[in-house]
C-alpha cells in the first residue's frame, strides 16, 4: 500500500476537529473555518471531508447532544484517533523537513 | 401569541432525505439548521431561507450521494431471479394467454421495425455529403392565380450573378443536364455506341466539386476548367472503357452526339450511401463556348426556365438561408424583366429535403405516406399493448392470493410493480425475439410496398438501439398499468381469495379499450371498402374514348424529318395492326399541353385550351365520339379543328351543331371548327375535364399510337407484335431507345398512388381487425373460463346452448357496437374528405358504413363463439365438479 495521503482541506479539517477537541461538529467547523481562516466553505464539501477521514480511521464519531438551535437535532461529534494524530504529525514533520531546504527563506536580522 | 418564527424551508429538507445517507441526515439536517439560525440572526429570514437551500442542493454530490446504502437493492438482486422464475412459470401456466399476448405483440413489433427500415431509409437519403447542413437547391418559385409554381430550374446566367452579387455565399454551383448520343472510339473497331441515360450527364464548372466533394482515383478538381475536359464516375467509366485501372482512362476519348471530342481528365468514385444525386459523367463548363452546345444553351438568357439548368449553393458558415433567399430574390429580380405576374422569388432548399421534392410538385407524397406509415406502426402497436393490458389485468384477478402473501411476508408495492413488469418484459422480449426472425418474411411478403434499398442489416447498430428501446417501451406501456393495479390489491381482503381491488371501476378502461381497438377496425374497414369502390369506379368509367389494346412509343422529340410518317405508314403494313396514329401524346396521361384560343363572336373569348395533336387517325383509332361534324382532314399544316363539348360550352353555341365552322383564332390565325366530340378525361380524376381541342399540328407530331385486334392482346402476342416494330423503328431511329406502353398502363400509373394507398389501408385493415380479435379471443376465453361454474349451474337449471353463448358473449357485443357508432362519424369526415379530393367521384352511402359493421361483427362473433359454443356444451357435471 502507498503512503496515506491528505489533501489540503482534509488536512485542514482534521486539524480543527483535534483543535476543536469535544467540540468538533460539522457547523462548528464551518464556523471556525469562517472566522479563523476567513475563507468561505460549503457544508457539503466540509461533511465529505469528515466521512472521507472516518473512512480512512482518522477519526471516529458519536452522536452529542441536541440544543433547540437546531431544532432538535442531535450533534456528531468527532474525535481525532491516534492514528489520525500520528499523521498530522509526520506531515507537520516532513513539512518542515521540507520548509528548511528552502535556502532564500532564511531569516536574517529581523 | 406564540411569536412567528421563521424556520428552514420543508421542501429543502425534503428534498436533502432523499440526497443524504439516512445515517448521516440528522446531524447534516442539524448541522445545516444551526447555520440557518447563524444566518437567520446576521442576514434575516429571506436570505437564510435561500442559502439553506443552496447548501441542500450542493449537497447532491457524488461523493454524498453514493454513500447512500440502497439497502433493498440486495434484496431487489435476490428477489430477481425470482422475478424471473416466477414470470417463467406463469407464462408455461398460461400458455394460451401467453401466446396470444406474444403473438400480438410480435405483430406490432414486427410492424413497427419493417416501418422503420423504410423510413430510416427513406430519411437517410443525402445526409452524408460534408457541410451538407450549409448546402441548399436553388429554386424559382411565383405565385399566379393564388398557386404557388415552383420551379427546380434557374436561368443560365443565375450562378455566376448570384456569386458577383450576393455575399454570405461560399460557392455556387449551377449545372446543365445533357443527353447527348455517346459514343466511344475503340481503336481500329468501329466505336462503340451507348444509349442515352437520362438526367446521368451534366455540364458543370469547378465549382460544382467544391459543394460536392468527391473521392478522386485519377485527376483533381481542377481539370474540369479547361475545355473539352471530362470526369466520369468509376461505374461509368468501366462501362466505357473496360475495367483498367482509374489513371489509364486519362486522355481517353469520348465523342459526344458525333461531333463534340472530348477527352477524360479524371475519375471520381462512385457515392456509395443513399443519395438522388445520380451524375456520372461530368462534361467542363468551358466546353459550352466552343461547340454547338452554345447553340442548345443559351448561357446568358434570363428567361431560360428549364429543368436542365440547375444550381446549389453552399452558404457560408453561419449564414441564414431565409436572408440569403432574401438577397438573392433582390438580385435575380434585377435581371429578369417585369413580369404581369407576381414577382418571382428564389428560394433555398436544403439538401436532406430535395429526396422528398424531387418534382415541381409544391406537396411531397412521400413524406405524407412516410408520416401517414408512422402513424400506423403506433396504431398497431398500441392495438398490441391494449390486447396485453385487458389480458393481464383480467388474469392478475387470479393471482390475488399470490399478491396478498408477498405482501405479507414484507414486500412492498414496488416491489410487486417490478415483478409484474419483469413478467411483461419476459414476454415482450420474446416477441421481439419472434419479429425479429418475422422482419425478413415479411419484408420479402411486402416486397411490392417497400422500397428496394430498405433492407434488413443485423449489423446496424441503429437498429438494435431501436429494437432495444422499443421493448423497453412496449414493456412499459404493456406493463405499467396491469402491475399498478394487480400490487393495489389490498392483502387482508385478497387473502381470503375475492378480488381485493377498489370498486369496478377499472372494467371501464378495459371495456374502453376494447371500444376503441374495434373503432380503428371499423375505421380501416370502410376505408378499404370506401377506396376499393372509388378506385374501381375509376377504372370502369367511360373516359370519352377507347383506350383499349392501344400501345404508344415515343420517337424523337426534335426531329424534323417526316421520319415518323414514314414509320407510321410502314407499321399499316404489318397485319397485326389495326390501326396506326400519329400524336403529341396520348389522349389521357401525364403529358399535357396548353395553348391560348380566341373566339371572336358576340364577345371575344380567350381561353386556355388543351391542346391534342394527332392527324385523321387519332381520332379514330382512340374512338372519340363526335356530336356533330366531322374528322379532321390530314395535311401538311394545321387547317382545321375538332373541339370537345366542354369546350363548345364555354364558347357559348347551343348545341354542338350550332359550333360548326365557327372559326377559332390561334396565333391570330384562324381555323375554322369541323367537329364537336364528347368530353373525354385527359388527367386523372382528381382533376375536372375543360375545354380540348384537337388538330393536326405536324410539328407535334412524334409519338405513334398503334392498336392491335383483341385477339392478339387476349392471347399475349403483343410483345412479339412489339419486336417487329421495334425492327423497323430502329432501322429509321438507329440512336433512339424504344420504349413502349399501353395507354392503359400509363392511365393505371396515373392512379397509382390511389392504388398503393387503398393496398396499405386493405393490409392494415387486416392487420388491426387481426390484432382486435386477438384480443377478444383472450379475453372471451378468459370469461368462459372463469364463468365455468355458473355456465353448469345455468345448464343444470336449464339454459340452452344458446342462451349461454348469448349471455357469454352480449357483453361483446355492445362494446363492439358502441365502437362502430363512435367510428362511423369519424371514418364519414375522413373518407368524404379524401373523395374530395377527386373531380369524378363515387357518393358516400350508408351500404359502405353498414357492410364495414356487419364485417367487424360477424368477425368478433365468429372468435367469440369459439369459446362460447365450447364451454356451453361442456357436461355440466365437470364444470360442478371443478374446484
Amino acid at each position: 500500500m502507498t503512503k496515506e495521503y491528505l489533501g489540503e482541506f482534509e488536512e485542514l479539517v482534521l486539524i480543527l476537529v483535534a483543535a476543536l477537541k469535544s467540540d468538533a461538529y460539522g457547523a462548528a467547523i464551518v464556523a471556525q473555518i469562517e472566522e479563523k481562516l476567513n475563507r468561505n466553505v460549503n457544508f457539503s464539501g466540509v461533511h465529505v471531508a469528515l466521512y472521507r477521514l472516518e473512512d480512512k480511521g482518522y477519526i471516529r464519531s458519536e452522536f452529542g447532544g441536541s440544543t433547540n438551535e437546531r431544532g432538535g437535532r442531535r450533534k456528531r461529534i468527532y474525535t481525532i484517533t491516534s492514528a489520525g494524530m500520528a499523521m498530522l504529525k509526520t506531515m507537520q514533520e516532513s513539512r518542515m523537513e521540507l520548509w528548511k531546504m528552502v535556502p532564500q527563506l532564511k531569516v536574517y536580522g529581523a | 401569541m406564540k411569536k412567528y418564527q421563521p424556520v428552514p424551508p420543508t421542501w429543502a429538507i425534503r428534498l436533502l432525505r432523499i440526497i443524504c445517507p439516512a445515517k448521516s441526515f440528522e446531524e447534516i439536517e442539524g448541522d445545516l439548521t444551526e447555520e440557518f439560525y447563524r444566518d437567520l440572526r446576521r442576514f434575516g429570514p429571506k436570505r437564510a431561507r435561500r442559502e439553506f437551500a443552496w447548501n441542500v442542493v450542493r449537497y447532491a454530490r457524488p461523493a454524498i450521494v453514493s454513500r447512500n446504502k440502497y439497502s433493498f437493492h440486495l434484496n431487489t438482486l435476490a428477489m430477481f431471479s425470482n422475478y424471473f422464475k416466477i414470470a417463467w412459470r406463469t407464462v408455461t401456466k398460461n400458455l394460451a394467454y401467453s401466446m396470444i399476448n406474444v403473438f400480438g405483440l410480435a405483430f406490432g413489433i414486427c410492424a413497427c421495425l419493417i416501418i422503420y427500415l423504410v423510413v430510416s431509409y427513406e430519411f437517410s437519403f443525402d445526409r452524408f455529403f460534408p457541410d451538407e447542413d450549409r448546402i441548399f437547391r436553388l429554386e424559382i418559385t411565383a405565385k399566379s392565380n393564388d398557386k404557388e409554381a415552383r420551379c427546380i430550374c434557374v436561368p443560365p446566367p443565375t450562378p455566376f450573378t448570384m456569386r458577383q452579387e450576393v455575399s454570405g455565399i461560399e460557392t455556387v454551383a449551377g449545372y446543365f443536364q445533357y443527353d447527348p448520343k455517346i459514343s466511344v472510339p475503340d481503336g481500329a473497331n468501329p466505336p462503340k455506341h451507348f444509349e442515352r441515360q437520362t438526367s446521368s450527364l451534366i455540364i458543370a464548372g469547378p465549382e460544382y466539386f467544391d459543394i460536392f466533394q468527391y473521392r478522386w482515383l485519377a485527376g483533381n478538381p481542377r481539370v474540369i476548367k479547361d475545355p473539352f475536359k471530362v470526369v466520369l464516375s468509376e461505374s461509368r467509366a468501366h462501362a466505357y472503357f473496360g475495367s483498367v485501372p482509374a489513371h489509364q482512362m486519362i486522355g481517353k476519348e469520348i465523342i459526344y452526339n458525333d461531333s463534340l471530342q472530348v477527352t477524360v481528365a479524371g475519375v471520381v468514385q462512385d457515392w456509395k450511401e443513399n443519395t438522388d444525386f445520380r451524375v456520372t459523367e461530368i462534361l467542363s463548363m468551358s466546353t459550352v463556348e466552343g461547340s454547338f452546345l452554345k447553340q442548345v444553351i443559351p448561357m446568358d438568357n434570363w428567361q431560360w426556365y428549364m429543368h436542365s439548368s440547375q444550381a446549389f449553393v453552399k452558404l457560408k458558415k453561419g449564414v441564414s438561408r431565409l436572408q440569403t433567399s432574401d438577397l438573392m430574390t433582390a438580385s435575380f429580380r434585377k435581371h429578369i424583366p417585369e413580369d404581369k405576374n407576381a414577382p418571382q422569388r428564389v428560394e433555398l432548399m436544403p439538401l436532406p429535403s430535395i429526396h422528398f421534392h424531387n418534382n415541381d410538385h409544391e406537396e411531397s407524397k412521400l413524406l405524407t405516406t412516410l408520416y401517414a406509415l408512422i402513424g400506423l406502426a403506433g396504431f398497431i402497436l398500441i392495438l398490441a399493448v391494449i390486447n396485453f393490458v385487458n389480458l393481464s389485468t383480467a388474469q392478475s384477478l387470479k393471482r390475488v392470493r399470490e399478491i396478498g402473501i408477498r405482501k405479507t411476508l414484507g414486500s412492498y408495492r414496488i416491489n410487486i410493480v417490478f415483478q409484474f413488469l419483469v413478467e411483461t418484459l419476459v414476454l415482450t422480449a420474446f416477441a421481439s425475439t419472434v419479429a425479429i426472425l418475422a422482419v425478413k418474411p415479411a419484408l420479402s411478403f411486402l416486397g411490392h410496398y417497400i422500397p428496394g434499398g430498405a433492407s434488413f442489416d443485423i449489423s446496424s447498430p441503429g437498429l438494435w438501439v431501436f429494437i432495444l428501446s422499443l421493448t423497453f417501451l412496449t414493456t412499459l406501456l404493456a406493463g405499467f398499468y396491469p402491475a399498478q393495479m394487480a400490487s393495489a390489491y389490498r392483502p387482508a381482503i385478497s387473502l381470503k381469495g375475492t378480488a381485493g381491488h377498489r370498486g369496478s371501476n377499472k372494467w371501464y378502461l378495459r371495456k374502453g379499450l376494447i371500444v376503441f381497438q374495434f373503432a380503428i377496425s371499423l375505421f380501416f374497414i370502410v376505408a378499404t371498402l370506401v377506396m376499393r369502390d372509388q378506385i374501381r369506379f375509376m377504372q370502369t368509367k367511360d373516359r370519352g374514348f377507347s383506350t383499349h389494346a392501344i400501345a404508344t412509343f415515343r420517337t424523337n422529340w426534335n426531329d424534323r424529318t417526316s421520319r415518323t410518317k414514314m414509320l407510321a405508314n410502314e407499321l399499316k403494313s404489318i397485319p397485326e395492326i389495326v390501326g396506326v396514329a400519329l400524336q403529341s401524346v396520348p389522349p389521357m396521361g401525364f403529358a399535357k399541353m396548353t395553348n391560348m384560343f380566341k373566339y371572336k363572336g358576340d364577345t371575344m373569348v380567350e381561353t386556355e385550351v388543351s391542346v391534342k395533336a394527332g392527324n385523321s387517325d387519332f381520332i379514330t383509332l382512340y374512338g372519340f365520339r363526335f356530336l356533330a361534324g366531322r374528322n379532321i382532314a390530314n395535311g401538311d399544316s394545321l387547317r382545321e379543328l375538332v373541339i370537345n363539348d366542354y369546350y363548345r360550352k364555354v364558347l357559348g353555341f347551343k348545341n354542338a351543331e350550332a359550333a360548326l365552322g365557327s372559326l377559332l383564332y390561334f396565333n391570330d390565325k384562324p381555323y375554322p371548327i369541323v367537329g364537336v366530340v364528347e368530353d373525354f378525361h385527359e388527367q386523372s380524376f382528381h382533376e375536372a375535364i375543360g375545354p380540348a381541342v384537337v388538330g393536326h399540328w405536324n410539328e407535334f407530331e412524334h409519338s405513334v399510337a398503334v392498336k392491335f385486334p383483341e385477339e392478339v392482346v387476349a392471347s399475349g402476342r403483343a410483345p412479339e407484335i412489339m419486336a417487329q416494330v421495334e425492327k423497323r423503328f430502329k432501322a429509321l431511329f438507329p440512336d433512339e431507345p424504344f420504349n413502349y406502353h399501353f395507354v392503359e398502363e400509363e392511365i393505371q400509373w396515373m392512379h397509382e398512388a390511389e392504388q398503393k394507398t387503398e393496398s396499405l389501408m386493405n393490409l392494415s385493415m387486416m392487420i388491426t381487425i387481426f390484432i382486435s380479435c386477438l384480443g377478444i379471443f383472450g379475453l372471451s376465453m378468459y370469461t368462459a373460463e372463469m364463468r365455468t361454474k355458473e355456465i353448469g349451474v345455468r345448464k343444470v337449471l336449464g339454459a340452452s346452448v344458446f342462451n349461454i353463448v348469448i349471455s357469454l358473449t352480449n357483453e361483446f357485443i355492445v362494446l363492439i357496437a358502441v365502437g362502430i357508432c363512435v367510428a362511423t362519424p369519424i371514418a364519414w369526415y375522413f373518407m368524404k374528405d379524401w373523395l374530395s379530393k377527386f373531380a369524378y367521384r363515387i357518393d358516400l352511402s350508408i351500404v359502405e358504413f353498414l357492410a364495414a359493421g356487419a364485417i367487424a361483427l360477424s368477425v368478433a362473433l365468429i372468435t367469440m363463439s369459439f369459446h362460447a359454443i365450447k364451454s356451453a356444451r361442456a357436461n355440466p357435471v365437470e364444470s360442478l365438479r371443478t374446484e
